[in-house]
């Protein structure tokens, strides 16, 4: 029996490792040898390119407006889901799960029908000077709508099972909902929100589909770090495109650390 | 003095009734126990007086004033939930001392009050303790603790016993019973263990279908069922549909059942000589259980399986043995209605033996 486990146990392990060098690092080691193939030089030069830097920081900003505004509304919509009875409550989680479901690339095209040119919406929208479409905002809406079932996805079924009994504990001793919130519900889902957070981040800076379609490749202007590469990569400048790929994958690392981090805390 | 008094009380959940034209009042300093079976809706009735809940209509009067528009935290209540909902990420003392906190008083206050309620439920020294590193029974006092630190007048426990192991329930039963009686706080407790309500409780609230069935204090409610529900809820009733075979009562038509109760069965060896040999009826012996103090022995009459005892003290039985069976008292059911029927042979001497 012993003997047999331990037969199990080792082929197991050896098939997620194998998977995981076959999957994950064999092609980043990959990539990061060829970013480094023309010379520490030329990766430097590329990944301190005047557009490069301007990409990252397009990327940098629209993670932080995504993370800002899918906190919120993820910790709304976990609440309400699983705090409060009212009629089309299944329609509302359906719909969170929506941009799970749907191509990124379908995502873009819908908000280029509703805020582009040919939109009703277009010229109030002109009329109050905000340009969505191939502009910054549209890159932010893409990414917020892109990210947003991660942080409440990973909030929800700890709040459903932590139960209400503390909260009510709480409200019956006289404590406020931001009191009961900040020191009864929040201890709980910290480290699940922490995680959709680093989700909701990594997914951020990565996304290409719906940003692609809304972005309108602007060099400098509306290109964020994944679009960039495509670009670089179309452009026959494999090194670049390489180069610029481990800087996307150095952030995730850093997301990645930065959580262990607080979570050892 | 009638320190809560509830009003004409109906609540519906959808389509579900879970309170109907509920009415009771229960007197200051009463230990009451909300006992039906579960989904009788005793819980419901809990949740409403705590403010959880909002009764559909009815009024929910507490010292004297109605309450309905008033938050469960001005109610003057203390709750002790089912699983306790002791806050995980605070220590016991934290815990206990939350509800003094949001009242105000001074840091210095807060920590006596926390070291002397310790000291009342014997945690003196945990108060560093997180919940999850107490046992259940000790949790269950923290709970407690909790509860009644910032002085209320009202106790509500929510099934206080149901999660924790039969031996400790068992102590911590006499333990809140005393606890309660000596602190002098009208309480009240939901629960679904006939023995529990019978052996803590002052008066009994017995609920069924979202209605209340009867209230009284446990041996009149015991002994007195007005209900067939209460009648058939309480006591191991042996339940039959005639009482044929059985001597010395007087001939009813009308009733649906007939139960009788293992208390009101006595059973006699043949050798054994009696006063009213002529009023009991031969059975045997089908089965013995041994049950430390008393053994229960199950006799067939006839047709009818019937349970009585005999204690450690007279000379066992053994299964296959003829024996005398003697009932003292059967309690019939109509409808809702009960009628208790004596043996009449029996009749002035003591029911209760």
């Amino acid at each position: 029996m012993r003997k047999e486990n331990k037969l199990v146990k080792w082929i197991m392990i050896s098939i997620c490792a194998l998977f995981l060098f076959v999957m994950l690092v064999l092609p980043l080691g990959y990539i990061i040898y060829t970013s480094l193939s023309d010379g520490v030089k030329s990766f430097i030069s590329s990944v301190t390119d005047e557009y490069t830097i301007k990409a990252m920081k397009l990327t940098i900003i629209t993670t932080l407006w995504a993370v800002g505004i899918n906190t919120v509304f993820g910790l709304c919509a976990s609440w309400c889901l699983t705090r409060f009875d009212f009629k089309g409550k299944k329609v509302i989680s359906a719909l969170i799960d929506l941009p799970l479901t749907i191509s990124p690339v379908i995502a873009g095209l819908v908000f280029l029908l509703t805020y582009g040119r040919q939109s009703v919406l277009y010229p109030l929208l002109e009329k109050f000077g905000i340009s969505i479409i191939f502009a910054v905002p549209g890159v932010i809406i893409a990414t917020i709508f892109v990210t947003f079932p991660y942080i409440s996805r990973e909030i929800i079924p700890v709040l459903n099972s932590i139960g209400t009994d503390e909260e009510e504990a709480a409200a019956l001793m006289g404590m406020n909902g931001f009191e009961i919130f900040r020191k009864i519900t929040f201890p709980h889902i910290r480290w699940a929100f922490l995680f959709g957070v680093v989700l909701c981040s990594a997914r951020a800076m990565g996304e290409f589909g719906a940003v692609s379609v809304l972005s309108g490749h602007l060099k400098g202007l509306t290109n964020t770090l994944p679009l960039h590469v495509e670009m670089l990569y179309q452009g026959y400048d494999f090194t670049g495109a390489f180069a610029v790929s481990s800087l996307l994958i150095l952030m995730a690392v850093v997301i990645l650390i930065l959580r262990n981090i607080l979570e050892k805390k | 003095m009638d320190y809560v008094t509830l009003k004409n009380i109906n609540k519906t959940y959808g389509s579900y009734q879970a309170s109907t034209d509920v009415n009771f009042s229960i007197e200051k300093g009463k230990l009451v126990a909300l006992l039906g079976p579960s989904g009788s809706g005793k819980t419901t009735i809990l949740r409403m007086i705590a403010g959880l809940e909002k009764q559909d209509s009815g009024d929910i009067i507490i010292d004297g004033k109605v309450v309905n528009d008033l938050p469960g935290s001005k109610r003057g209540i203390g709750f002790v939930f089912q699983n306790y909902a002791l806050f995980r990420y605070m220590t016991v003392a934290e815990n206990i001392a939350t509800g003094l906190k949001i009242q105000k008083v001074p840091k210095k206050q807060i920590k006596e009050k926390v070291e002397e309620l310790l000291e009342l439920v014997s945690l003196k020294g945990l108060g560093d303790r997180y919940p999850s590193q107490l046992s259940g029974g000790q949790r269950q006092r923290v709970a407690f603790a909790r509860a009644i630190a910032p002085n209320p007048q009202l106790l509500l426990l929510d099934e206080p016993f149901a999660a924790i192991d039969a031996k400790v329930r068992q102590e911590l039963r006499s333990w809140l019973k005393e606890m309660i009686t000596n602190l002098g706080i009208t309480s009240i407790f939901v629960t679904h263990d006939q023995d529990e309500a019978i052996e803590v409780s002052d008066e009994i609230i017995l609920t069924n279908k979202g209605r209340i069935e009867q209230i009284g204090s446990p041996s009149d409610i015991y002994a007195n069922p007005r209900t067939s529900f209460t009648a058939n809820f309480f006591g191991h009733n042996a339940v039959f549909k005639d009482y044929k075979g059985l001597r010395s009562f007087e001939q009813v038509d009308d009733f649906d059942e007939v139960l009788i109760r293992p208390e009101f069965v006595r059973i006699y060896k043949e050798n054994e000589s009696q006063q009213f040999a002529a009023t009991s009826s031969p059975g045997k012996v089908v089965n013995v259980v041994f049950r430390g103090d008393y053994s229960e022995i199950t006799v067939k009459v006839g047709d009818k399986v019937i349970v009585g005892s005999r204690s450690m003290g007279e000379t066992p039985v053994s299964v296959g043995e003829d024996v005398y069976v003697l009932v003292y008292r059967l309690i019939l059911t109509k409808d809702n209605d009960v009628s208790i029927l004596d043996n009449y042979v029996l009749l002035g001497d003591e029911v209760f033996m």
